[in-house]
């Protein structure tokens, strides 16, 4: 346990101490500031665009992030040769990985916690009230960054960073889509197409299954069963994934 | 038995695409380590050193045979925790410093941080490290981070400790200081297996050599004895001869050379020496050295290197 939290640590430590997640950072004080600017043009309804773009900027940012970090993670050190102190030590691989995974989640988390505040601060202002209601949302956007980022070290250790991004972004919008693919094979007759876009559904991260964004919105009242729901599948997602890439990662032999 | 290393046919190819050529590097390398030894492992570039090396430590598979670390498949965990490993060229986490990544590599071994404080410590005085301890390994130089990289390989107290190329990137007195520390681990009782070019440095800190070359094992065993076994020439100095004296000597070596008095003669044969004690005794002149000149490991290398090829 010790080991992995010291990997986990280790990953943590690197992106906090990384150019990327600054550059991430200034990007979202830009998106604030053009918000906030926009804002007072639209007439009623302040708090709910902020809120609006707020949970879609820090979901797309967190997203962002854990796509150009993530899958960057286990290529560096297996490019810059850092794997082999590791893998020469009494480490299970299936530890390293799992290491990566949980600095890179704490990375995400803390990130996600930032920019949450930052949005609630700013409707604290508009509104005159704390905006409880984000607050599920943004644990949502977690999820679903869970997610992407059990994706993007799956190709982090499968192929180069920039192959890797793609091929997870690509996952990412299939996987926000996925709800209609299957409507869309509902429709069609029986046979080889069906059976594919059926299997490509359960495949892809259903992202529609962690979206509740509306009813932050519309200041819905939660569905508790539709969290647990969501909690279970992301939580399953992700253990098969690392699974995969464990199986994958347990034989390579690094350069 | 108990081998702490053992190498058995030990094969390795690489692929690089499914239509590439397949290319063996190692072809049924067969090595035997034995507790308490400084092995030194050596060969021309691209003999497959480090590509034994990478295979003890598991970071690559055999493709065939068996590579044992402590008598264990050297993939597996368990023998590395009693392991030091320096890896060529070595290169670490940029955004760490020294400290912190002693730290890192004592929590992957599970060590208890009152004693990981302390070994860091006594660790990086060891290399000499001490005032980079707080700095970025970023802003290492080479030799700073080949001088870590020793630490790290230490940080477990380890039976073995395995080095590839521990001197290169180190200036005259690093490598000093890093062979007296590989002669410690010898009195402490460990295990040193390291490949290296430098040889004159090799020949003094390792008990047993092994030379390979393009993947096979040419030459292994004690050093003095591989050495020993050649006595290249008996170098007899002398002063005060007479030129008939030095007549006859010269016609029992290769070469005749005078530094002032002094006269040196490379005797061709190690049984020349008591007829050149005669010559002496009958011509007069008075002998100041009889020493047998072995060959160095460079030319033992040299030479086996060029009879393979
Ligand atoms: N990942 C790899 N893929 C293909 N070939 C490789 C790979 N790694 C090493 N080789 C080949 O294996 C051979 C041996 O390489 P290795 O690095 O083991 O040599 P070495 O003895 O350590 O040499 P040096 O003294 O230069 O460090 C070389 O011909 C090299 O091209
Ligand atoms: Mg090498």
């Amino acid at each position: 346990m010790n080991k992995i939290w010291a990997i986990a640590q280790n990953t943590f430590i690197e992106g906090l101490r990384s150019k990327t997640l600054y550059a991430l950072l200034a990007y979202l004080f830009l998106i604030l500031f053009s918000v906030t600017a926009l804002v007072p043009l639209t007439l009623g309804e302040h708090s709910r665009i902020l809120r609006d773009f707020g949970l879609a900027g820090i979901e797309f940012l967190s997203i962002m992030l854990a796509i150009v970090v993530g899958t960057t993670l286990v290529y560096k050190e297996v490019e810059k040769r850092t794997i082999h102190v590791i893998v020469s030590k009494p480490v299970e691989r299936f530890y390293f990985l799992l290491g990566k995974y949980l600095g890179m989640e704490l990375l995400l988390g803390l990130m996600i916690i930032l920019m949450t505040l930052i949005f609630a601060a700013g409707v604290l202002i508009l509104d005159g009230k704390f905006p409880l209601g984000l607050l599920l949302p943004a644990g949502m956007a977690f999820l679903k960054v869970s997610v992407i980022n059990s994706i993007a070290l799956f190709f982090s250790s499968l192929s180069s960073p920039i192959l890797g991004a793609v091929f997870t972004f690509c996952l990412y919008l299939a996987g926000t889509l996925s709800r209609d693919i299957l409507s869309q094979a509902q429709l069609l007759p029986p046979g080889l197409i069906k059976t594919i876009l059926k299997l490509f559904y359960y495949l892809l991260p259903n992202m529609g299954n962690l979206d509740l964004k509306n009813q932050a919105v519309f200041d819905q009242p939660v569905l508790w069963p539709q969290v647990w729901w969501s909690l279970s599948y992301s939580g399953a997602y992700i253990l098969t994934v690392l699974m995969i890439t464990s199986l994958i990662f347990e034989k390579k032999d690094f350069k | 038995m108990n081998k702490v290393i053992e190498l058995i046919k030990l094969r390795k190819t690489y692929q690089r695409h499914f239509w590439t050529p397949v290319q063996t590097v190692l072809k049924g390398l067969n090595l035997e380590v034995e507790p308490g030894q400084i092995f030194g492992f050596l060969g021309p570039n691209g003999a497959g050193k480090t590509t034994t090396i990478k295979t003890l430590m598991g970071i690559i598979r055999p493709s065939g045979g068996r590579a044992l670390v402590f008598g264990k498949n050297s993939w597996e965990t368990g023998p590395k925790q009693k392991v030091g490993f320096l890896p060529e060229s070595p290169y670490f986490y940029d955004h760490l410093t020294g400290r912190e990544f002693l730290n890192f590599c004592g929590r992957l071994f599970n060590i208890n941080s009152l004693i990981l404080k302390d070994r860091t410590k006594e660790l990086l005085a060891l290399v000499n490290l001490t005032h980079a301890a707080g700095l970025q390994m970023r802003k290492y130089s080479k030799g700073m981070l080949q001088r870590i990289g020793l630490a790290q390989a230490l940080i477990n107290d380890p039976e073995l400790v395995v080095l590839d190329e521990p001197l290169t990137g180190l200036d005259p007195l690093g490598r000093k200081e890093f062979k007296d520390i590989i002669l410690g681990l010898k009195s402490k009782g460990k295990t040193v297996f390291f490949s290296s070019h430098i040889l004159p440095d090799a020949e003094m800190v390792c008990d047993q050599v092994a030379i390979i070359n393009k993947g096979k094992l040419l030459r292994a065993g004690n050093l003095n004895q591989l050495l020993n076994a050649k006595i290249k020439a008996v170098e007899f100095g002398c002063r005060n001869i007479s030129p008939k004296t030095e007549k006859l000597l010269s016609e029992l070596s290769f070469s005749t050379s005078q530094i002032q008095e002094q006269w040196l003669f490379p005797l061709k044969q190690e049984s020349d020496v008591p007829r050149a004690l005669e010559v002496i005794a009958q011509n007069g002149g008075q002998v100041v050295s009889v020493v047998p000149q072995k060959e160095s490991l460079e030319e033992f290398f040299a030479r086996e290197v060029a009879q393979d090829e």
